[in-house]
């Protein structure tokens, strides 16, 4: 079958494509974007975490017909030329990219966790990268690189962030900073 | 990381293949505790260079007395990964 | 026959130079590429005419095979070969110390998921479907699963040698040391596994001539060429591995997986062929861990002091031999623990079993005794009503101690220093009274305690081994390092084949270079086998071996220009340095040739630029790094002068246990590890935090589950690994005490973080529960039945502290039903 989508802002198409790839193969096979990784394509690590209609979204669990007339932004996305993301950047200077095969997945989950929530406290960092698996670094680092990305945001409060070609989320619910269910107690601890 | 390797191996293919001659080389090779199977009629001999001399003859022997036609035996010394820089 | 292209997506050619010399942080030269998702790990590659390979797996961890059927396989359009084990040319096994295993099975199959077949079709896909059309023919057989059945006399032989891959045998001192006070245990480790992100892949390309380059993930270029070159019937030089991106490796990437199979496919057909494991496939792709059963005794005087040790260990090394033989020897050299001790009988028997074949993984043997003998520590302690952390360092070896086999301890064994400093550091503060955030506690947002129940426990422990390789073996690394000018500026290049897995040696080798030559521009090519053996990404090896290596080509590099100036200039090479991209007057600030590290100073006089000495000629220098000579442990005795050098760390752990339902959060771990000399910081600390979760996988959570030779949880979502919410604050102390012999004067890193952590972790709960525990990885079930908190008052009680909690580790723990018998 032939699929047709929009990705990282432009018109793509895949021909031949069987109906069981899924969205994350046919990236990686087809259009020739590998950035997204496949460390386990059944959605339990994070590695292949991409935007499907600004929602973050596990590739491996799309399947490529489904992504059909959607916008989808890859890591490959996110930097403009050869100015990398400030969550790129902050990635690389916190030393939170050892093997690097997470980190596509991370970068993605971080950028959309700053998005909706700019200044998050370490427990919502975790919680927001808990889908992530990552085996070299112990997370130590990748927590760094998130307060950092913080501390340079460029996020605006509407949501959402302007010349880095993601879609608008107009009509869709803004996302509140925190959860208000839950305790506002700080994390405890050193 | 591994140990020091052998200091010599010696694998030895035996004919005729559907015969008692593989039987008996493979049974008399096993008794050395020397033995590993490298394929399917081959079995390799890998040890310290006496103990696999020593062996081999014993292997032979056994070998031709169960009708071995022939038998092709080659010698290696392990190779330093440094000579093919 | 048209020859394939190499692929369109080559590997990481890095074009970043690297900024900083050695004992600076300086960025990756792979990170931008990284970030951006534009860096080309193997299961990137990507070849014009391509074919996806795949192979048949047995189900069965033992059975003969009949028959193997590819007809129904070959006629499934888009399939372009089946091969079995007919098809391999050369040798027909492979093996990192022993050729024991099969390319492809063709008669006996011995662990559930051995290759048997193979097929190459023009989507993966299609390749998996034929593959399940493969017919085998197999007569299922009982596996042999249990070791010590496999130990047993007349246990049938898996091998033609045996069940006895090895045995170590250690005595030294005197073997009847009368002690006042004894504790025996016996205990047992899980089977760990490595789990890299990255699945085993590569793309095999033929080049028309008969040879093959094989772009791969692996950790040892040349012994998998060595291999390859075996069993594919052809000569070294035939075969050119390059390295592509590897998504870590941890020792699982030692033994080959898909390079045979898939140079097999490329040269069968003529067209390059990629392998891509999935994750279900790739934890029966590579070895794993060995499970371990140890028996300890510990012998002491009343005042607490080691008298003796003794100690049975058997590891399980599965099917194949992978580098068994050797953990082994590490198990029993390192089954005391970084303890003086004047008499130690070990015993350690690594054997044959149809379980999956077990092999390198971070630790190698260390770790698995770590954890016994620290938990030995503890019980010691409480039975001397001693402290136990004051017991360790009572003990603790120091420069000039003696390992069981015999060996002296050379440089720095700070062991009691290193357990003064994590005691030191202050405790977190407990959970606030009154305030309630589900996520600080055991369970999280599942809502399963509010703090009722809830006990905090501390622990500590220290661990040691080796670096390097070990018993005589001749272990070095190669670089090639060329200076020249490119666009009117200096530039260096550095080649090795060093395998970079993700802990930094990409960086390493740059920092050296730039160091030694003071040269601002330096790359570090794409590792391939062009160049000579870097040995392997293994055994905390990497930065002193290949590190040395390129030390030692940027000498000779350097002296020839300083050569080349002196006849310029006129004076003499020994008054002249290398500094900022110039040559200036040596001031005697830093090493012979150097005018100190700080590449930015420039008060120095400028004597001529590079760029005008060399102009267009380039200056190219390789070199060997061998390490000092070790030596055979003796049979009988297991004495012998095995090791390169020893890295100790130790840690402490504070856990809340949720005593009712079992489970456990880490609060915090803490560290103090000596590293030697750091030559990068910020990189030393990824692999000490990296590895410390590795340690808390081992400890509460990482264990695959095998069950009459079958794996049950190959996945994810059963093997379970640390998220960022398992994963506690870490902190970390590092120090640089130096080395005599070493570049730099550093020291391995990557292994200690491994080794005491875990056993630091279940102190702590055994603390906060009293449970004895004396598995790893410990299970809820293993700690439910406390008492909680309500029924005892005091503060959290502490392993370090005397006064055992209510139910004092006395008798064995029950044994657990569902526990594998591998």
């Amino acid at each position: 079958m032939r699929v047709s989508f929009t990705v990282n802002s432009e018109p793509r198409v895949a021909d031949d494509v069987w109906e069981g790839e899924s969205l994350l193969f046919v990236l990686r096979e087809r259009l020739g974007l590998p950035g997204s990784k496949n460390a386990c394509e059944q959605g339990e690590c994070g590695s292949c975490s991409v935007y499907l209609d600004g929602v973050l979204v596990c590739a491996c669990l799309v399947l490529a017909g489904q992504a059909e007339g959607s916008e989808v932004v890859t890591v490959e996305g996110l930097a403009s030329g050869d100015d990398l993301h400030p969550v790129q950047e902050a990635f690389v200077e916190a030393g939170a990219v050892q093997c690097g095969f997470c980190t596509p997945g991370l970068v993605v989950t971080t950028h959309d966790l700053l998005r909706r929530n700019p200044s998050p406290t370490d427990p919502e960092i975790r919680e927001a990268l808990a889908g992530n698996l990552c085996r070299c670094t112990g997370y130590e680092k990748v927590l760094d690189a998130v307060r950092l990305a913080a501390t340079r945001g460029v996020w605006t409060d509407a949501g959402d962030d302007p010349g880095h070609g993601l879609p608008s989320r107009s009509g869709a619910p803004r996302t509140r900073g925190r959860d208000d269910t839950r305790s506002r107690a700080e994390e405890t601890g050193p | 990381m591994p140990v020091p390797p052998a200091e010599l191996t010696a694998e030895l293919t035996i004919a005729p293949e559907d015969d008692q001659a593989v039987q008996a080389g493979r049974q008399a090779a096993a008794d050395t505790g020397l033995a590993l199977d490298t394929g399917p009629t081959t079995t390799a001999l890998s040890g310290a260079r006496r103990e696999v001399l020593d062996a081999l003859s014993r292997v032979l022997a056994a070998a031709l007395d169960a009708g071995a036609t022939s038998v092709e035996v080659r010698l290696e010394v392990p190779r330093d990964t440094r000579e093919h820089a | 026959m048209t020859v394939p292209a190499p692929p369109t997506r080559q590997p990481f050619a890095p074009t970043t130079p690297v900024t900083g010399g050695i004992g600076e942080s300086p960025r990756r030269p792979d990170g931008s590429l990284k970030v951006k998702g534009e860096f080309a790990y193997s299961s990137d590659l990507w070849a014009e005419g391509m074919l996806w390979g795949a192979t048949v797996r047995s189900p069965h961890p033992r059975a003969r095979i009949r028959s193997v059927d590819t007809t129904k396989a070959l006629l499934v359009p888009g399939v372009l070969a089946v091969l079995t084990a007919d098809d391999v040319p050369g040798r027909k096994t492979y093996g990192l110390e022993i050729p024991d295993q099969p390319v492809l099975a063709w008669e006996d199959v011995r662990y559930q998921g051995e290759p048997v077949a193979l097929v190459a079709a023009d989507h993966p896909e299609t390749a998996r479907r034929a593959a399940d059309l493969v017919a085998v023919d197999y007569e299922v057989l009982d596996p042999l699963v249990d070791p010590e059945a496999a130990l047993a006399e007349g246990a049938p032989p898996l091998h033609p040698k045996g069940n006895v891959l090895r045995h170590i045998r250690i005595r030294h001192g005197d073997q009847a040391h009368p002690a006042d006070v004894v504790v025996t245990g016996e205990y047992e480790v899980g089977m760990q596994d490595q789990a890299f992100l990255g699945p085993e892949s590569g793309l095999a390309v033929p080049d028309g001539e008969g040879g093959v380059d094989l772009y791969v993930s692996t950790q040892w270029l040349h012994v998998d060429r060595d291999q390859l070159a075996a069993s594919l019937g052809l000569s070294p030089d035939q075969i050119r591995i390059t390295l592509a991106g590897v998504g870590g490796a941890f020792g699982a990437r030692e033994d080959l997986s898909m390079q045979i199979h898939a140079c097999l496919l490329a040269l069968r057909t003529g067209r390059p062929v990629k392998i891509l494991y999935s994750r279900e496939e790739s934890f029966f792709g590579h070895v794993h861990r060995h499970p371990a059963r140890l028996r300890y005794e510990h012998g002491a005087t009343r005042d607490g002091r080691l008298a003796y040790v003794k100690a049975r260990i058997v590891l399980d090394g599965g099917a194949y031999a992978s580098s068994s033989t050797a953990v082994c020897s590490n198990a029993a050299c390192f089954a005391v623990g970084p303890y003086d001790v004047p008499s130690a009988t070990i015993d350690c028997t690594v054997v044959y079993t149809d379980n999956p074949p077990c092999g390198a993984m971070r630790g190698f043997g260390a770790v698995q005794t770590c954890f016994a003998y620290e938990t030995q520590m503890d019980r010691l302690a409480a039975e001397l009503g001693m402290d136990a952390v004051e017991l360790r360092v009572r003990n603790a070896m120091t420069t000039g101690s003696h390992l069981p086999t015999g060996q002296r301890v050379d440089g720095a064994a700070p062991v009691a220093e290193l357990l003064q400093r994590v005691q030191a550091m202050s405790l977190p503060t407990d959970r606030p009274a009154g305030s309630l955030d589900l996520r600080t506690l055991p369970g999280g947002v599942s809502n399963t305690t509010h703090g009722e129940g809830v006990r905090r426990g501390v622990g500590y422990a220290a661990g040691f081994k080796n670096v390097g390789y070990s018993e005589g073996f001749d272990d070095y690394s190669t670089a090639l390092v060329r200076l020249s000018v490119v666009a009117g500026e200096p530039q260096v290049e550095v080649h090795t084949a060093a395998a970079e897995v993700g802990q930094g040696l990409v960086t390493v080798q740059a920092q050296i270079a730039r160091t030694e030559l003071g040269v601002e521009r330096v790359v570090v090519l794409p590792a391939d086998t062009q160049v000579g053996s870097a040995g392997s990404s293994s055994a905390s090896r990497q930065t002193w071996m290949t590190g040395g290596a390129v030390k030692a080509a940027c000498e000779a590099v350097r002296d020839r220009v300083l050569d080349m100036a002196a006849a310029r200039l006129g004076r003499p090479a020994a008054d002249l340095a290398l500094e900022g991209g110039v040559v200036v007057a040596a001031d005697g600030a830093g090493p012979a040739g150097t005018a100190g590290i700080d590449l930015t100073d420039t008060s120095a006089d400028v004597l001529i630029p590079l760029a005008d000495l060399l102009v267009e000629e380039l200056v190219e220098e390789t070199r060997e790094y061998h390490h000092r000579q070790t030596r055979a442990l003796a049979p009988e005795t297991g004495q012998g002068e095995a090791h390169v050098a020893f890295a100790f760390a130790t840690h402490r752990a504070v856990v809340d246990v949720d005593t009712e339902l079992g489970l456990v959060k880490v609060v915090e771990i803490a560290t103090a590890q000596d590293v030697g000399k750091a030559i990068n910081p910020q990189a030393v600390e990824g692999q000490l935090e990296g590895g410390i979760a590795q340690g808390l996988g081992l400890a509460v959570m990482e264990e695959i589950q095998v069950v009459d030779g079958k794996v049950r949880n190959p996945s994810f979502t059963d093997y379970l690994i640390p998220t960022v919410l398992d994963m506690p604050p870490v902190r970390l102390d590092v120090l640089e005490l130096g080395h005599p012999d070493s570049p730099y004067g550093l020291r391995g890193i990557g292994e200690p973080p491994t080794i005491s952590s875990t056993p630091a972790i279940v102190a702590a709960i055994r603390a906060a529960t009293g449970r004895p525990l004396t598995r790893v990885p410990v299970r809820p079930e293993h700690i439910v039945g406390v008492p909680g908190p309500e029924a005892t008052e005091g503060p959290p009680a502490t392993a370090g502290r005397a006064g055992p909690p209510e139910e004092a580790a006395a008798g064995q723990e029950r044994r657990d039903p569902d526990a594998e018998g591998g």
